[in-house]
């Protein structure tokens, strides 16, 4: 081969080459635009899903909720949403809302909803919303002025408002023990009547100066007006007795039958501790009205409450106290009780789908009301000693379990000021060296839900025990070696206490692990962590 | 003895003659009652006055609104005062709307709706006014077909309110009747009807205001306090509570939702 030839193989060597590196260059340059391209419409396509869930304060959602905190595509179409708590907001910030027509005055209402429903908002409590004691009559309510104005108009009253009364107690006590008798007044040349407070009669009624006549009813002959006795009662509104009335309609003496030709007790007032079956609660009596709400009766239509007919008129005092509740026992009226459904071989199961219940004895009926689901809320039970016996009393509360798992020691974790949790003994997965701290009543999760909550939330004590085998299925930890297998497996394999420590363990932070549900049907066997290693 | 016998024909064409009347009596009878039962049937819901007889307006009017308002106040109660609530839950195929809502877990809701007796109030007049102008044109046309001259100045207004006891519709008009040189003229008729919403209503707001500030409500206490009362409290998985509050004497219903400080199923992660 000549030099030229070999100086033109060279040529087109490097022309090849130079070809090559070009084309690779051009390649590398597809390749790095591509790539960045990729890049990008990753970063942008991040960027997009971020945005989406950012939660936003939003004045109106899609489904026409007002200042909710949601993520951005929640939100409706052309309402105001800022990145941030609606607490920190303007137009969703919290205050109070008067409502002028009624007088009634909420705290904890945004702007927004105030002025959409043209009550007057105010960051800070406005002198509107200031609360005094209201006087209706021989009742009393810790209202505003203008509350208090609608309530006396409603009645036909004087507006009696005393800003000197500060609490409702002392409102609702300033009211008893008034005078209370007959105000006798002239309308239309007749003698009328009304029975009301000494207070009230001064003020007049229906603008009618009336004279006031201590102790008397309207029906007394000696007063000259037109009204008379009757045989018929009424149930008078915020009292619990049942009371004859007179024909002009006023309430007078508590029924009894006895005493309804009786002269004096249609002329005389006397107070229900002087009136028939006084102290008792008189339920279904034909014959005393004298009801005592305390003792579980009240005034009620005797054909509406289905019970005994009354010697005279329609009204009778019901029972309102249960008897045989589900649980077999009795309860007066008002009383409240705990139910708790668990089911299992010993109390504390909490078994899965288990609830707390508060049950509540109302006019003779057991009302059943749930205490929050997945057991966020337990029940909790005390009495109330009268002198009638004991007073149950039931409430709901928050289960403050959510923080246990976090408590290293048994002093932190046993704390019930702060927390509902017990201490169990043992090595456990993130628990201390000789126990763990655990919810006293385990919270329930949602199993059939998709977004795998369930397994996280088990996950947390969720714990796997390695031990090596020999081919003789002898365990290389064998006696006398330092390492500590006992706690998790012996020469067999894994230790079945160590397996239901901490499958208990699992069934005390949730439903997790092999649990009983709370029909008694049980979950099956739960499956043995072995990881065996030739 | 023939005597005897004649008698006892005598007695007999008597005893049957009285039995014929007394059967004749009986279809009168039947027919008088059948004959009431027919109109009453044929006449329900319309004029509640014969031809001739004055036209009072408050008892027409109030025989013609009745029964809807009753309904459509049941109706608004059922749903927290609204006719088609946007934001609901539904619990046993009934809708509840939300009167307070927070969308996050352990958070106070938002009141949504701190009037209700005002919405309550504006949704029954916004429903009520085609009936209450088709109850004024009735009117008008029972006074026309007795001879009566009507002149209407304005087209009936409706306005529905809530107190103590019960509720009203007003119906604003002006209406001039005239007839043989005797002049009357009605701008103002109020037709009511007995209900205890108002109390339930303002019941309904104190528990909103316990849980937009305490994220619950103690529902024993407001039963202990008022005697007629009954709570049912229904606790949804989502955090979501029912309110159904109940006069036992009236047997009125006011339903309505929350959701505050709800809490999640487990750790909620």
């Amino acid at each position: 081969m000549s030099s030229n030839s070999h100086q033109e193989a060279w040529h087109i060597l490097q022309d090849m080459g130079c070809k090559m590196i070009n084309k690779r260059i051009i390649l590398f340059g597809v390749i790095g635009i591509a790539a960045v391209f990729i890049l990008m419409s990753w970063a942008c396509a991040a960027e997009v899903v971020n945005l989406d869930q950012i939660t936003v304060c939003c004045e109106k959602t899609l489904s026409g909720l007002f200042c909710q905190n949601v993520p951005v595509a929640e939100c409706a179409e052309g309402a105001k949403q800022v990145p941030t708590s609606c607490e920190s907001t303007s137009y969703c910030k919290n205050g109070y809302c008067f409502d002028s027509n009624e007088g009634t005055c909420s705290d904890k209402v945004s702007q927004l909803v105030c002025n959409a429903n043209n009550g007057l908002w105010s960051e800070t409590q406005p002198p509107q919303c200031g609360l005094g004691c209201c006087v209706l009559g021989d009742q009393a309510a810790f209202v505003t002025l203008t509350r208090c104005k609608r309530l006396s108009s409603f009645l036909g009253l004087n507006t009696n408002f005393k800003t000197s009364i500060t609490d409702e107690v002392s409102c609702v006590l300033s009211v008893r023990n008034q005078d209370k008798g007959a105000c006798v007044y002239e309308f239309q040349f007749e003698k009328l009547c009304k029975f009301t407070t000494r207070d009230e009669c001064a003020g007049g009624i229906d603008g009618n100066k009336g004279d006031f006549f201590a102790g008397k009813l309207c029906s007394a002959e000696e007063l000259g007006t037109t009204c008379g006795p009757t045989t018929k009662t009424m149930c008078v509104p915020g009292k619990d007795e049942v009371y004859f009335v007179d024909t002009c309609g006023n309430p007078a003496n508590i029924y009894d039958s006895s005493k309804v030709n009786d002269k004096d007790y249609w002329t005389n007032y006397y107070d229900k501790t002087v009136a028939c079956g006084a102290d008792k609660a008189n339920e279904n009596s034909p014959s005393c009205g004298n009801c005592n709400y305390l003792l579980g009766s009240f005034c009620r239509d005797a054909k509406k409450a289905g019970s005994v007919t009354p010697t005279y008129g329609d009204n009778i005092c019901t029972n309102l106290n249960c008897k045989n509740t589900q649980n077999g026992n009795s309860y007066k009226h008002g009383e409240s009780w705990c139910v708790y459904t668990d089911k299992g071989p010993q109390t504390g199961a909490n078994a899965v789908g288990s609830r707390f219940y508060k049950h509540i004895c109302i006019n003779g009926e057991e009302v059943v009301e749930q205490c929050a689901d997945f057991r966020n809320e337990i029940c909790i039970q005390g009495a109330i000693n009268t002198t009638d016996g004991p007073f149950s009393q039931a409430a709901c509360r928050a289960n403050r379990w959510i923080d246990c798992v976090k408590q290293s020691s048994k002093g932190s974790c046993l704390n019930t000021d702060k927390r509902d949790c017990k201490w169990i003994d043992g090595k456990f997965k993130g628990g201390s060296q000789n126990g763990a701290c655990v919810p006293l009543v385990a919270p329930g999760v949602d199993f059939w839900s998709t977004d795998n909550s369930a397994k996280k939330t088990c996950s947390v004590v969720t714990d796997q025990c390695t031990t090596t085998l020999t081919e003789q299925g002898k365990s290389i930890f064998a006696k006398g070696d330092t390492y500590d297998h006992t706690w998790c497996g012996d020469s067999n394999g894994v230790s079945p206490q160590w397996a239901a420590d901490h499958n208990n363990a699992c069934g005390d932070i949730g439903d997790c692990g092999k649990k009983i549900n709370w029909v008694g049907v049980s979950s099956g066997k739960f499956q043995t962590p072995l990881q065996t290693t030739k | 003895m023939q005597q005897n016998k004649n008698n006892y024909k005598q007695n007999y064409a008597v005893f049957n003659m009285n039995k014929r009347g007394q059967v004749t009596i009986f279809i009168i009878v039947a027919i008088a009652i059948i004959g009431l039962i027919a109109f009453l049937v044929l006449f329900r819901g319309g004029p509640t006055l014969l031809q001739g007889a004055t036209i009072s307006p408050d008892s027409y009017l109030k025989g013609c609104i009745d029964s809807d308002l009753r309904n459509t106040a049941n109706l608004l109660a059922k749903n927290g005062g609204y006719e088609n609530p946007l934001a609901s839950v539904m619990y046993m195929g009934d809708n509840y709307t939300y009167l307070c809502y927070s969308a996050q877990y352990f958070s106070l809701c938002t009141v949504q709706q701190p009037f209700i007796k005002n919405n309550f109030e504006r949704e029954l007049t916004r429903i009520m006014q085609p009936k209450a102008e088709q109850c004024a044109q009735n009117l008008i046309d029972a006074y026309k077909s007795r001879g009566y001259d009507v002149t209407s100045a304005k087209t009936p207004e409706a306005n529905a309110s809530a107190i103590p006891k019960q509720i009203n519709l007003d119906f604003y008009m002006d209406l001039t009747i005239k007839k043989n040189g005797a002049v009357q003229r009605i701008q103002k008729v109020t037709a009511g009807i007995d209900s205890n919403l108002y109390d339930l209503m303002f019941l309904a707001g104190s528990i909103i205001d316990y849980e937009s500030t305490f994220g619950d409500s103690e529902t024993t206490a407001y039963m202990q306090y008022y005697p007629d009362l009954r709570i049912d409290k229904i606790k949804r998985d989502d955090g979501s509570k029912i309110y159904i509050l109940t006069d036992v004497v009236t047997r009125d219903v006011f339903k309505f939702a929350s959701r505050s400080m709800a809490y999640p199923a487990g750790y909620g992660v």
